[in-house]
């Protein structure tokens, strides 16, 4: 799952504030997963598959450019 | 509820499933980054394009706007040919030229969205005038939202529909936010069904969030049109659970206003209304979405249209040869005024073709006076339910002009002075000339319009040569007669050519008599036969032969270049045609004088003769190129300043003169 594009100029990167859930938590299709900080607002992004979360790429506290994997999901 | 039969409300359970199913997957997709554009989604609204559709005919239609998939999936598009289409693909329901925003299916009784806030609504009343018309029992349900109560659109479509009694049901999508503006920040009365009675029809105000009561809604409101008691006007409360567009997180939604809706979703509610346990919802979910990602697979590979084809959908090609209208018995050919050819061009058509109608102000009053410039005059008492005499609401029924034309009807709307033209523009602009290209071709507009032109002592605002802003606008034909055999030729061509035509007129070359006569008028009067013809639309006219210089002129300013053509051996050419410009014509004229006079009624900057000398210098550019046209200031009263505001002959003859001091190289 990659970082979506959240209103913001471009090239901006987006800050993780935090993320809602865990490795190894089931996870539904549309459920908030993190929290990010744009230049406007903070927003909820969420997730693009029901599953379970298999691995988070970016923590919380770093920022990241949109289109760059952030999360993986073991969907099912 | 206990009579509700249950099949038909888990349909529209199902139906609402997979508007909520398929406008989540596009969200994902386009928040993943595979799909272009922009999306306008309706999570939350289900329950109103449902109900609705579900209480049409097949043979019904429905107009939509930028927020447009639930209403498409109610009315019968496949998610395979809207993904399609949001992917961009040439199989999609608009072939890839639609997009989003523009979603519909001709052969499934969608006119595709209207993305400018309330334009469908005239295009709606528009078409529910043509049903009328041809005394068809069809309804037309037209989509727009709270946002749209605010347009000038909104009020001239239902004032129209409402003299008229179309079989329109206007459906308001109150979902209290236009964008990000809450409704009481924008009327007074948020009530909006209130306003159907002040044009006295009948407004209901129905909890958009219960399908069935949408459904039952509108039924009554179908029965209604189609029983002649139409129109109707029906206020849908509901709430968009999603951003106004993409990335839009709803910042100006209050949470406990988005929770309270939340406790009112419509499909819940209906899952409530039929006792469907969790599993069961869960099973039909999961074999909606299932459908979906297939689709959306498919759509993936989808082909997209090679750039080649960028031309294609702009015009509907020629018919083949109409009927020619039937010429008088033992007429014989006579000379006409443009008024009268006009009338007489008009009369014929609608004649042989009982398609053919007139829309416009004034046009066919009994004891009136045939429009501002005696066109239309008597008409009426030829064709009396086919001269439709409008409000004054040119945007309005210029806007019902497409919608009838869209229908397969061919009406002819006039303004009565171009500068009025401003008023339809939109409608002229974005929805006539567009509609074919952004249906993929599936859509056609055959609506000829026609506007008189030309300075005439009225004052700046009913004096301005219009051709400059309609030129060059893609899908829209222009052409302007400077003559009663080509007025009359050109306008058959135009009611046969099955795309919007515009006809510019010269005020002072009607020729009109008596108490509509113009001062300062010239002699436009031709010889026209008998026999039925036409002029292409596509095609300038050389007026004179010449050797030394070539003068490029129309309407008012051809007679007064032929004033002078003698003197300076000019090679008159009628441009006749303003788009497209006829480059064959002008291209031999020039490349054998090698010199262009350029003459236009307007200001000179960005006319049209702008686009003219632009096309000569890059196609010939040994060409001496001379235009003559208007200073740049809006037309003034004073005689004294409109003279010198008005190219006259004296300065066509000197640019002709100064431009024969060059010799042209070779």
């Amino acid at each position: 799952m990659k970082m979506p594009d959240l209103a913001t100029n471009d090239g901006v990167e987006l800050g993780i504030q935090r993320w809602l859930v865990e490795v190894g938590q089931a996870i539904k299709r549309g459920q908030p997963l993190l929290e990010v900080e744009t230049d406007k607002a903070v927003q909820e992004v969420e997730s693009i598959a029901t599953g379970v979360l298999k691995t988070i790429h970016v923590p919380a506290g770093e920022k990241v450019g949109v289109g760059k994997v952030i999360a993986t999901i073991k969907a099912g | 509820m206990s009579n509700v039969d249950q099949t038909f409300l888990l349909s529209l359970y199902e139906r609402m499933v997979l508007i909520r199913e398929f406008e989540d997957t596009v969200k994902f997709l386009f928040l993943e980054g595979t799909m272009p554009g922009t999306i306008h989604q309706c999570q939350g609204q289900e329950a109103t394009a449902v109900g609705v559709c579900a209480a049409l005919r097949a043979d019904d239609w429905i107009t939509s706007t930028f927020r447009g998939h639930g209403h498409a999936l109610a009315k019968g598009l496949t998610p395979q040919e809207m993904l399609d289409e949001l992917f961009g693909a040439e199989t999609g329901c608009c072939k890839g030229r639609g997009g989003s925003m523009h979603m519909g299916n001709m052969e499934k009784g969608m006119v595709p969205g209207i993305a400018i806030v309330a334009g469908g609504i005239p295009l709606a009343a528009g078409m529910g005038l043509a049903f009328k018309m041809r005394a068809e029992k069809k309804v037309v349900a037209c989509f727009f939202g709270d946002g749209a109560v605010a347009e000038g659109a909104f009020h001239e479509g239902i004032n129209m529909a409402a003299i008229w009694g179309l079989p329109a049901i206007f459906v308001c999508e109150n979902n209290l936010y236009g964008a990000s503006t809450r409704v009481d920040l924008v009327m007074k009365n948020s009530h909006i069904s209130d306003r159907a009675a002040s044009y006295g029809f009948r407004g209901e105000t129905v909890d958009g969030n219960d399908v069935l009561a949408v459904y039952e809604a509108t039924r009554r409101a179908a029965e209604e049109c189609r029983s002649g008691k139409g129109p109707v006007l029906l206020e849908l409360l509901t709430y968009r659970r999603t951003g106004h567009s993409r990335r839009d997180p709803c910042h100006y939604q209050p949470r406990d206003e988005r929770e309270a809706w939340a406790q009112r979703d419509p499909i819940d509610r209906c899952a409530e209304q039929l006792k469907l346990s969790s599993e069961e919802r869960e099973r039909i979910q999961a074999r909606i979405q299932s459908q979906l990602n297939e689709a959306v697979e498919r759509a993936r590979q989808a082909p997209h249209p090679p750039a080649t084809d960028l031309g294609d959908y702009v015009f509907a090609a020629p018919a083949p040869t109409a009927a020619a209208s039937a010429p008088p018995k033992g007429a014989a050919p006579k000379r006409l005024g443009i008024a009268e050819a006009l009338r007489e061009g008009i009369t014929e058509e609608m004649a042989a073709d009982p398609a053919v109608f007139c829309i416009g102000e004034d046009i066919g009053v009994p004891g009136g006076w045939g429009g501002a410039f005696t066109v239309t005059l008597n008409l009426e008492k030829q064709f009396s339910d086919r001269m439709i005499n409008t409000p004054i609401a040119e945007l309005g029924f210029f806007g019902l002009a497409t919608g009838a034309a869209m229908m397969g009807l061919k009406p002819i709307a006039d303004v009565q002075y171009g500068d009025f033209l401003f008023l339809a523009s939109d409608q002229i602009i974005n929805n006539a000339a567009k509609m074919r290209y952004m249906s993929g071709g599936t859509a056609s507009v055959p609506l000829v319009m026609r506007a008189p032109v030309g300075a005439t002592g009225r004052g700046s605002q009913h004096a301005q040569n219009m051709e400059r802003y309609f030129t060059g606008v893609p899908g829209l034909k222009v052409v302007a007669p400077s003559n009663a055999y080509d007025a009359k030729g050109l306008l058959k061509a135009a009611l046969r050519d099955g795309n919007p035509v515009l006809m510019f007129e010269h005020k002072l070359l009607y020729g009109s008599k008596g108490a509509r006569a113009e001062g300062g008028a010239i002699d436009a009067s031709s010889v026209i036969p008998s026999e039925d013809y036409i002029v292409p639309l596509d095609q300038a006219a050389v007026r004179r032969k010449g050797q030394k210089v070539t003068i490029l002129a129309w309407l008012l300013m051809v007679h007064l270049s032929l004033q002078v053509a003698d003197e300076v051996d000019a090679e008159v050419i009628d441009v006749r045609s303003l788009s497209p410009i006829d480059w064959d014509t002008i291209g031999t004229s020039v490349r054998k004088t090698g010199r262009a006079v350029i003459v236009e009624e307007g200001p000179v900057t960005g006319g049209v003769g702008a686009e003219i000398a632009a096309g000569i210098a890059e196609r010939w550019p040994d060409v001496r190129i001379a235009r003559v046209a208007s200073p740049n200031v809006p037309v003034p009263f004073t005689p004294v300043l409109e003279n010198a505001y008005r190219p006259d002959s004296e300065r066509i003859r000197r640019a002709a003169r100064e431009l024969l001091q060059w010799a042209p190289s070779n």
